[in-house]
């Protein structure tokens, strides 16, 4: 795979505030890369610097063989850019076609290319009933497809999107996420997002890349993440009625490898085995004569991302 | 295939530019003002109360000029040798109201397309695409002079008609102040460039249009003025513009500030050195706003 974006030991500093430290990373074609942090980790700082928003402070950006910090006017053709605030992305009194049509003559496009493109993508996400509309007129959903339109309007062929289905409802999302992984593949385009909804990153990505305090710290698969865990299963319980002495004795259960900061109401232990460990959590419960409520799951994406973050609290503590 | 920009890869083991087609190719400065004067047309044709309110507004801009100078004299120092009064009066606020339709569209043109920019979160889309700010914010001042214009030149016309000016000087004005509009403009884009840095600068536009109106001549021939004001006054292009307009609309009667070709090359110059300077600053302006944090970008 050709390796269209490739960051390496990038810094960003705001007055006293490390907001990047050496973070590095490579996107190759066909890829989607999902950068996961908690908020304020760095990630929209990441996204702008490649964006051509902000400089950074140190490090190399080559995006498809362009450097960043001498020829940034030539990699700004081969990427297209969505950010956060996407409700206010446009211009509201101009129709879907209107903006579009300018956006595109800002890219040097001919009318004749605009429009095929317009069609394009609009026949994509199923838009074309929209394209006279104002902007300001439609729905958030609506507004947020206007922007990926644009950012692929130039047919760009890296994509940054930062929290692409913020807000959205789970039926836009979807569709949303159905077109882009669709098109990453069919068209060899490489995709760079942020999202803080791990079921997504979990469909979409092909890795993922863990940001804290700055700091990439991790790469993977969202499999090899999820497993990197060290848990098959989880194991909850309700804790209203556990008395701290059963909490205790679950805890150190041997297939328990380690208790979940998952949520206020409910106990996690991550177990090896999901069988042996429902086991002996019934045997406790029942030793201990207690009656509480019991679930077990699979070691999600999020389970992953909340182990993770919290082994590189304590290693860049 | 088409190859979209001319500059070559720093490394040639990514082949991938030869690969891939982006559609993207940097538009010309041209490309650039046109689109957004289509733009903001199409934005004005749809915000009718604004528009409204900039006709009413050079409306009575116009009444009060003509209430002016049915009712002022203006006695001593003139640059006329005689009272201005009446006709003369009349022809004396002309060069004013030629040039105050547009310090408006050009001073706060492009600050206004920061805002707007800001408001309706384009900033970003238009500081990562490969264009030329420049010339996107002189299309945001041409499209308001466009508007502006709808309205003016008609009744500019009028005024010409009335001061019996000759066809050569009604020209000779115009030209000036369309050089007048260039340095303006200039002077518009680097106000703006304080929006980009510090965001909040709309009041210190307004106090800058009030202060150069006064200061440049527009209500008082500026010899009348302190010796001190009428330094400041040399420091403004607004004066040169009202004095060659004036000295064209009197058909060579009005005595200007110094002779009148030495005041065409000061109006040139001040649209040159602004131009360079705003363009040079623009540049610096958004590299440091990109560096700094950008609060706006």
């Amino acid at each position: 795979m050709a390796t269209y974006l490739v960051a390496t030991n990038v810094c960003k500093q705001y007055g006293q505030a490390l907001v990047l430290q050496n973070a590095s990373l490579t996107l190759a074609g066909g890829e989607i890369l999902a950068l996961l942090g908690p908020n304020g980790a760095g990630k929209t700082t990441f996204i702008k610097i490649l964006a051509t928003l902000l400089i950074k402070d140190q490090g190399q950006i080559e995006i498809m063989g362009y450097d960043l910090d001498h020829q940034a006017d030539a990699a700004r053709h081969l990427f297209g850019y969505v950010g956060q605030d996407t409700e206010r992305s446009a211009y509201a009194r101009l129709t879907v076609r209107e903006n579009l049509h300018f956006f595109g003559a800002l890219r040097g496009m001919n009318k004749r290319e605009i429009n095929a493109q317009i069609e394009k993508l609009a026949t994509y996400f199923d838009f074309t009933g929209q394209l006279n509309n104002l902007f300001v007129q439609l729905s958030g959903g609506q507004k947020q497809t206007v922007v990926i339109m644009r950012a692929l309007l130039h047919d760009p062929p890296l994509i940054y999107l930062d929290e692409p289905t913020k807000g959205l409802d789970p039926i836009i999302a979807q569709k949303i996420r159905r077109f882009l992984r669709d098109y990453v593949q069919q068209e060899r385009k490489a995709l760079l997002l942020t999202s803080h909804i791990l079921t997504e990153v979990d469909e979409l990505a092909n890795r993922v890349a863990l940001i804290y305090r700055g700091r990439i710290g991790l790469v993977d698969t969202p499999e090899k993440l999820k497993a990197a865990v060290g848990a098959d299963e989880l194991i909850e319980i309700e804790k209203a009625g556990l008395p701290p002495a059963t909490q205790a004795r679950l805890q150190a259960l041997a297939t328990v490898r380690f208790t979940l900061a998952r949520s206020e109401q409910w106990l996690s232990l991550a177990v090896t085995d999901g069988l042996e460990g429902m086991a002996g959590v019934i045997d406790i419960l029942r030793q201990d004569g207690v009656r509480v409520r019991l679930r077990q799951q699979t070691v999600s994406l999020e389970d992953a991302f909340i182990h993770h973050i919290g082994a590189l609290n304590e290693r860049f503590e | 295939m088409q190859t979209p920009f001319s500059a070559t890869p720093v490394r040639s083991t990514a082949t991938a530019q030869q690969l891939f087609l982006s559609l993207s190719r940097t538009p010309s400065p041209w490309q650039v003002l046109v689109s957004t004067v289509i733009k903001d047309l199409q934005i004005a044709r749809r915000y009718l109360p604004n528009l409204v309110g900039t006709f009413v507004e050079l409306g009575i801009r116009l009444a009060f000029f003509l209430l002016l100078a049915s009712v002022v004299t203006m006695d001593g120092r003139t640059n006329l040798g005689v009272t201005l009064a009446g006709r003369n009066m009349f022809i004396f606020f002309q060069g004013a109201l030629l040039l105050f339709v547009f310090i408006r569209a050009t001073l706060g043109g492009p600050l206004e397309a920061i805002t707007n920019d800001l408001y309706n979160g384009t900033l970003e889309y238009l500081y990562s695409n490969p264009i030329s700010r420049y010339a996107y914010y002189v299309g945001t001042v041409v499209a308001k002079v466009i508007v502006s214009s709808v309205v003016f030149l008609p009744l500019y016309l009028f005024l010409v008609i009335y001061s019996q000016a000759s066809l050569l000087n009604v020209g000779l004005m115009l030209l000036a102040s369309v050089v007048v509009l260039v340095a303006l403009t200039a002077l518009g884009i680097l106000i703006a460039l304080l929006a980009l840095l510090w965001r909040q600068v709309g009041a210190l536009v307004a106090v800058l249009s009030i202060l150069f109106e006064m200061l440049s001549g527009a209500y008082l021939p500026i010899t009348a003025y302190p010796r001190a004001a009428q330094i400041l006054a040399y420091l403004l292009p607004y004066t040169w513009g009202y004095d060659i307009i004036r000295y064209y609309s009197f058909n060579g009667r009005w005595q200007p500030l110094l002779p009148i070709w030495q005041e065409w090359l000061i109006l040139v110059t001040f649209a040159v050195v602004f131009t360079l300077l705003s363009r040079t600053l623009l540049a610096r302006a958004e590299q440091r706003a990109k560096v700094v944090g950008l609060h706006v970008i």
